[in-house]
């Protein structure tokens, strides 16, 4: 071989190697300034928290938590929080919920009066909501379609009775940037009861979990 | 708009002889007709085809009304609407077609559609039939026909009479009288009285404890205690609430016909319950109707789980439900839902309460976790009654709204 094809060779080589340094080292970089800038994720709030009895007596806070009596209501708001443009698909929703052992606690300031006067009545007109009621450690989720069609909900996977078993996906903009469900959760026996919503999700293949603040309700 | 107002509309509806309701249909007019469709709109399911068929006849196009009547009358039930509902629409169908060819001069086409109405549950097509029927009856020129149709119009009246209509009631009774069927004819005696104003109302109460002997007043007790739908007089075991005597117990079987009249065209409407009524207001405004009549008077007696400002308060739910009577209203409530229904029998000793309960979708098991026995039992006349477990409304009771004796 004469030297300078040798030479040529060697020089190809080396212009061929250092152009893939450079593009892996580009890439490294989009990576690291630009896609890991994506910071998508969910947000999940329980907002509008409302004591759907109207009361004459309220109770007194739970540990500096507010108390509910009987039946509360929510908006349970799922949105993208808008800092990348990831899809997020949201695996299940479940609802927890505990009842506290007050007479452990010692817990005696917790009563309330009912307020007759003020009770709306209008039967089956609030559809469309997700219905729990607690009692002891058993939970029975509802929710009414119409009013001649509820279905059962089961707590451990709240959206798969209205909506089947497939994962729902939030888009970083447009109509599906955000999911609001209402929720209702109700006392059927006596006794402090506390309940929360977990979001099972999934980012970019990255599982993750986020719940609500704990919601207090109680009956006497 | 619908069912929020349901319960206030109640009260005025068994308050009122006609209120929401057709005028009686021996006099309709188209005037009135007109009237009638203002006052359905207001808080009631209207169906643009029956408003269509009103102003045609408002602007007198028969022809045309009766064309849209027919077409009702003759179309397929659709799966969209259920089956009370479309019903009502060809109950209204015959009816006004009815009407319309009743003023071209074709009785005996307007017969067959008011039987036709009737047979559908229109609570004012009885008194047409009836009235064609006397008509038919007196021209008869053989007695044996004359006879028959007589009887007939009877039968029809009886249907009216026991939806509230007041003409047939004293058509009833007249007929009654000269059968000599002396308990029913002063049954429906009884009830005419307490649908007049409270002038003559109390005019027949002096007459009935001054005129009366004893043996007269025991009688009637005894009519109501034997064919009334409220089972006549009863004392109070409460404190503050008085009983209910036997010209209470005739009143309160006059609304409880005025209120199987108004079921029938009730329907539920799934709006949100925005600007709902209170408790409080809704018993207000039932109260004030009752009063119409000054012998009777509405008592609210409320569990004790509930503060209220109330006739009777503080009740156990045990005495609440044993202090209910056919004819009161109850307040129910499980969780978020509150409910109101009118009783209409009950049972402790079958576990049965039958309500008169338009909206009775409250009930429904799949609906409502406090609720396992739920049906529907067939009553007369296209009605039907909710049968619900005596001690389940009981767990559910938060108030009685009760018709008694007003207290001097």
């Amino acid at each position: 071989m004469p030297q300078s094809a040798t030479s040529s060779f060697w020089d190809r080589t080396i212009i061929v190697a250092v152009v893939a340094a450079l593009l892996g080292g580009i890439g490294y970089l989009i990576k690291e300034f630009v896609i890991e800038r994506d910071k998508s994720d969910l947000v999940i709030r329980a907002e509008q928290l409302e004591q759907i009895l109207p009361l004459s007596q309220k109770p007194s806070d739970y540990q500096n938590n507010k108390v509910y009596c009987e039946v509360v209501k929510f908006d349970l708001v799922i949105s993208h929080n808008q800092e990348g443009e990831k899809p997020i698909r949201i695996k299940r929703l479940s609802l927890e919920t505990e009842k506290i052992n007050l007479e452990t606690e010692g817990n005696d300031a917790l009563t309330y009066k009912l307020d007759a006067s003020a009770t709306l009545g209008f039967g089956i007109v609030q559809l469309k909501e997700y219905a729990f009621s607690m009692d002891g450690d058993s939970v029975e989720g509802n929710y009414m379609e119409s009013t001649q069609k509820a279905v059962k909900v089961n707590p451990n996977n709240v959206l798969e009775s209205t909506r089947g078993r497939d994962a729902i996906t939030i888009e970083h903009e447009g109509d599906s940037a955000f999911l609001q469900l209402v929720i209702v959760l109700e006392t059927a026996a006596p006794g402090l009861y506390k309940a929360r919503t977990r979001l099972y999700y999934e980012i970019a293949g990255t599982a993750k979990e986020e719940e609500t603040p704990w919601v207090y309700v109680f009956m006497l | 708009m619908g069912i929020r107002f349901y319960a206030l509309i109640l009260g005025l509806a068994c308050a009122f002889p006609a209120y929401g309701d057709a005028p009686y249909a021996g006099n309709a007019k188209r005037t009135d007709i007109s009237s009638h469709i203002a006052s359905v709109k207001d808080g009631f399911k209207t169906d643009p085809e029956l408003t269509d068929i009103y102003d045609l006849i408002d602007n007198e196009e028969l022809t045309t009304a009766q064309e849209k009547a027919t077409k009702i009358i003759e179309r397929e039930s659709t799966s969209l609407s259920s089956a009370k509902y479309e019903n009502y629409l060809k109950a209204q169908a015959y009816f006004l077609r009815g009407e319309i060819v009743s003023q071209r001069g074709d009785d005996n086409a307007a017969l067959e559609d008011m039987k036709h109405a009737t047979n559908l549950g229109h609570p004012y097509a009885p008194y047409q039939v009836a009235s064609r029927l006397v008509i038919q009856g007196t021209r008869a020129q053989d007695a044996l026909k004359q006879q028959r149709y007589l009887e007939q119009a009877h039968a029809y009246h009886l249907i009216g009479a026991e939806l509230g209509d007041p003409v047939c009631i004293d058509h009833i009774q007249v007929a009654l009288h000269a059968k000599q069927q002396l308990r029913d004819e002063h049954y429906w005696f009884l009830l005419e009285r307490m649908g007049e104003d409270a002038a003559q109302i109390d005019k027949f109460e002096s007459f009935y404890l001054q005129v009366f002997n004893e043996k007269d007043r025991a009688f009637l007790d005894d009519v109501m205690k034997m064919l009334s739908l409220s089972k006549g007089q009863k004392e109070s075991s409460l404190q503050g609430v008085p009983g209910r005597s036997t010209l209470v117990s005739a009143y309160v079987d006059l609304l409880m016909r005025r209120q199987l009249r108004f079921i029938w065209k009730a329907f539920f409407q799934e709006d949100k319950g925005d600007g709902a009524f209170t408790l409080q207001e809704v018993f207000g405004s039932y109260k004030s109707a009752i009063c119409n009549n000054p012998l009777a008077d509405l008592y609210l007696l409320v569990n004790r789980k509930y503060d209220c400002d109330a006739e009777a308060k503080g009740l156990t739910a045990e005495v609440l439900i044993a202090n209910a009577l056919p004819g009161d209203q109850i307040v129910i409530r499980c969780g978020r839902l509150s409910h109101y229904a009118n009783v209409w029998a009950i049972d402790k000793s079958k576990n049965e309460v039958y309500l008169l309960d338009p909206f009775d979708e409250f009930w429904q098991p799949s609906h409502n976790r406090c609720v396992t026995v739920f049906d529907r039992k067939p009553y007369k006349y296209k009605r039907h009654l909710t049968r619900v477990s005596y001690a389940e409304v009981q767990k559910m009771l938060v108030a009685v709204f009760a018709v008694r004796d007003r207290v001097p």
